[in-house]
């Protein structure tokens, strides 16, 4: 059924990286997007692109389901590729054709460029695969939490976030049940053009806007009612704690920062 | 003949994955024009899954639903017609509103259904009469009405269509005992009048005491019995027995009989009982 | 028995003026004067409008009266710096079980509350676990409420105002919702609160079988009293309350028309009567 799609495309399990702190994996995945951009020859890449393959390996998310993920995108790093092939004019020429004109340069930065692409979308992937929305929420709230002036802001985001996500499955639900009670009633929403199906789900969004304003009214007095007063004093049940594992996750991305590090000065000439 | 059959109707849900459920087993049954029919059963008793099947907006599995004689799969156009003849008010209709004025939303139906401009206004009106639903009530917005309003006016949206079966999925949740006898007499007096067929879900057996001709009762996604409201009590215990409820009186007259008093057993309303009792007054019966 | 929650003389309008020199005021509730101690197990049965939602929103400073006084443990509603305070102390169910659960995971909704008052992390995982325990909810702990049956979600909720630790539950319509099943699991989980537990329970609903099971009810019109008694002597006004809209339990109706001896409520003591009318 429609409602089991859960946001955020989560995959439970049970792995070391599923179990690493959500905060942990949030600062690992932004340092590893950085250290991606700052890798200037393919030994350097080739070496963030193996600690991935080891990352993924860990979080028993099958590879089937990883490399789903990339083609979304399939599209930009087709285009990305084409456009870094046909531009870019340094190296030897491969082809001289007329206004083509394809370099060894050119080839080589396409490649680098789709990898750096792929690695960063299978990196961010990855924190979504192994971390349930509501920690990847409640890891960004904590974060902050230490900047005190950022604090209220980063609350109420996160606990905006909560309830979108706890009221996803309840709307989807909701929508169908109206579509289901008009449809009764003999509406057409699957015929007719754009325009038309457009102006078809009126009589399903008019009633969905409405009870959902109404659950908004009632959610807040039942949370007031609950002692709700904003992040001011408010504590939390599950402690995040780092833990070993977090540790080893720190020191995993420490050699590799260097090994890029080092590799970017040990290759001078880029790509 | 019979307005409504179905002939082995099987609905399986999410079919050929690990959590296909079958929400009804070959269910084969007939419903006699002008009936009252009340369908009781648990939640997930597939109450619920047979009804949206008789308009069409479930496709079954297996098997086959004939309104009026008519399999309603047959083609686009039949399914079309199962949507306008089958009237399907579904619990809760008033978060279905969504028009500017409450006449606008109750014509919604009937322009559905490509009626001449008159002959719309004419049904809203006739609607509108039924469920009690005043001119001031018809140029207001849906939504400055009180929660019982709001209800008749659903209901009479789906009226207004003027469907020869007129189906309500727990036409009386959550309303007051007020709001609830309303209801059920509106319900009633449509019958009456109409002399269109109508089926009722319902949770609550005193309702369907009430007002009901014919019950239908729904178990593990069968029918368990199809009969008189008076036969139906008169198997109270299986009713019981499945975990259903049962009028407070049949309970007090199963008690009764269990203690060796000669009392009828298809007692379920207060009046009946009274007449019951007083008739072992008379004849003298002692414990 | 100690007071937890006072109504004293209290009158409440939702229209904006509420002078009386500017014409007739509509009161949604008038006069009304009542007292729940430690213990007790009051049902308040009404039709819809006749007051009793007011009532229950007066209980927890949600409404403010706009004369006489509402007290919790002695703290006036009126007092602002200690609205936290008296919502500690009165927590409130709603109608709606969707409406009320903000957590995507069952125990985390549980937390909800203990988090608000600044607990200490052990403590609110003491309090969470107990409270799901006491409800019947503990082996859902780590489910999606959304997955959850009626009932079952707003046992959750009753659990997220249990860890509240409050003196007093008030339950506005919590059944309206419900089928059968979802009903009867809500009755039993507050009936054992108020049993094992000695909660103080203020039970808001119109279904008069539910509320015959209080040991007290109160029947509420037009913002005011009607009866207030046990219920064997509210229900013997069957009259008078099949005039304001509401039921009487069949066992009631029957012994009365019978014109059997005695006070009435239930389905043994109705079969007794008849049994005994026939010796």
């Amino acid at each position: 059924m429609i409602k089991d799609i859960t946001i955020g495309q989560y995959f439970p399990g049970n792995s070391v990286i599923h179990r690493m702190d959500p905060r942990m994996k949030l600062v690992l995945t932004i340092v590893y997007i950085v250290i991606i951009f700052l890798c200037k020859n393919f030994w350097a890449l080739g070496l963030m692109l193996l600690s991935l393959v080891v990352m993924c390996a860990l979080s028993g998310v099958p590879a089937k389901v990883i490399l789903k993920s990339i083609k979304p995108i399939a599209i930009i790093i087709t285009f990305t590729a084409i456009l870094n092939i046909f531009y870019v004019r340094t190296g030897e020429p491969l082809l001289d054709w007329h206004f083509i004109h394809i370099t060894t340069g050119g080839v080589f930065t396409a490649v680098f460029m789709i990898i750096r692409i792929c690695a960063l979308v299978v990196a961010s992937s990855l924190l979504t695969y192994t971390t349930s929305p509501t920690q990847i929420t409640d890891g960004i709230e904590r974060l902050f939490s230490p900047l005190k002036f950022m604090r209220g802001g980063v609350h109420t985001l996160a606990m905006m976030m909560t309830i979108a996500l706890r009221f996803i499955p309840t709307l989807i639900d909701e929508f169908e049940k109206i579509t289901n009670a008009q449809k009764a009633r003999g509406a057409d929403l699957e015929t007719g053009n754009l325009v038309e199906r457009a102006k078809a789900l009126i009589p399903v969004l008019v009633p969905l806007f409405i009870t959902s304003f109404r659950r908004a009214y009632e959610l807040a007095f039942a949370m007031e009612c609950r002692c709700y007063h904003g992040a001011e004093g408010r504590t939390r049940m599950k402690i995040m704690k780092y833990s070993k594992l977090d540790a080893f996750g720190f020191l995993f991305i420490l050699f590799a920062t260097g090994g890029v590090i080092a590799l970017n000065m040990f290759f001078r000439h880029v790509v | 003949m019979s307005i409504l059959k179905t002939d082995n109707l099987t609905y399986k849900y999410s079919v050929g994955t690990p959590f296909e459920v079958t929400a009804l087993d070959s269910v084969s049954l007939e419903v006699e024009k002008g009936e009252l029919v009340a369908v009781i059963g648990h939640t997930g008793s597939g109450k619920s899954t047979l009804i949206q099947h008789f308009n069409g907006l479930l496709k079954p599995t297996e098997g086959s639903v004939l309104v009026d004689g008519q399999d309603i799969w047959e083609s686009k156009k039949t399914l079309r017609e199962a949507r306008f003849k089958v009237g399907l008010c579904f619990q809760y209709p008033e978060y279905q509103l969504f028009e500017e004025t409450v006449f606008a939303d109750i014509a919604f139906g009937p322009k559905n259904m490509k009626l001449p401009e008159e002959e719309i206004k004419e049904r809203v009106l006739r609607a509108a009469e039924f469920t009690g639903v005043t001119k001031e009530m018809l140029e207001k917005s849906p939504f400055d009405l009180s929660g019982g309003e709001k209800r008749r006016v659903a209901i009479a949206g789906v009226m207004a269509m003027e469907p020869e079966i007129l189906i309500l999925d727990e036409p009386t949740s959550g309303l007051d005992p007020k709001g609830r006898d309303t209801i059920l007499r509106l319900i009633r007096d449509y019958r009456d009048n109409t002399g269109s067929t109508v089926m009722i879900v319902s949770h609550s057996m005193e309702d369907v005491a009430k007002i009901a001709t014919k019950v239908l009762v729904m178990n593990r996604a069968t029918v368990m019995s199809y009969d008189t409201v008076p036969e139906t009590y008169r198997h109270a215990e299986e009713l019981l027995s499945v975990g259903l409820d049962v009028p407070q009186i049949t309970k007090i007259f199963m008690e009764l009989k269990r203690r060796g008093l000669p009392v009828r057993d298809d007692v379920y309303t207060v009046e009946q009982a009274v007449v019951e009792i007083d008739r072992l007054r008379k004849e003298g019966v002692r414990v | 028995m100690e007071s937890i929650l006072k109504f004293d003389d209290v009158y409440f309008s939702y229209d904006e003026e509420t002078d009386e020199t500017q014409g007739e005021v509509h009161w949604a509730v008038s006069a009304l004067s009542l007292e729940v101690k430690r213990g007790d197990f009051i049902a308040v049965l009404g039709h819809n409008g006749s007051g009793k939602s007011t009532l229950a929103k007066l209980s927890n400073a949600i409404l403010i009266p706009d004369k006489g006084e509402v007290t919790v443990k002695g703290i006036s509603t009126k007092d602002e710096d200690r609205t936290l305070e008296i919502r500690k102390h009165v927590g409130m169910v709603f109608q709606n079980p969707d409406n009320q659960i903000v957590a995507t995971v069952v125990e985390e909704d549980v937390a909800f509350g203990p988090e608000n008052l600044g607990l200490e992390p052990a403590e609110i995982r003491e309090r969470v676990d107990d409270a799901l325990k006491a409800v019947g909810m503990y082996e859902f702990r780590e489910n999606e409420p959304h997955n959850l049956s009626g009932g079952q979600k707003q046992r959750v909720a009753i659990a997220g105002i249990l860890a509240m630790r409050p003196e007093c539950i008030v339950l506005d319509e919590s059944t309206a919702m419900l089928d059968p099943k979802g009903r009867r699991e809500v009755l039993e989980t507050v009936r054992k609160l108020h049993d094992e537990f000695g909660m103080a329970v203020v039970f808001i609903t119109h279904y008069m079988d539910e509320a015959a099971m209080a040991d007290r009810v109160i029947v509420m019109e037009q913002g005011k009293v009607l009866f207030d008694g046990a219920p064997c002597d509210v229900f013997q006004n069957v009259d008078e309350l099949r005039r304001v809209g509401l039921d009487v339990p069949q066992a009631t109706e029957l012994a009365l028309s019978l014109g059997l001896p005695g006070k009435i409520l239930t389905l043994s003591e109705c079969t007794d009567a008849i049994v005994d009318s026939l010796k």
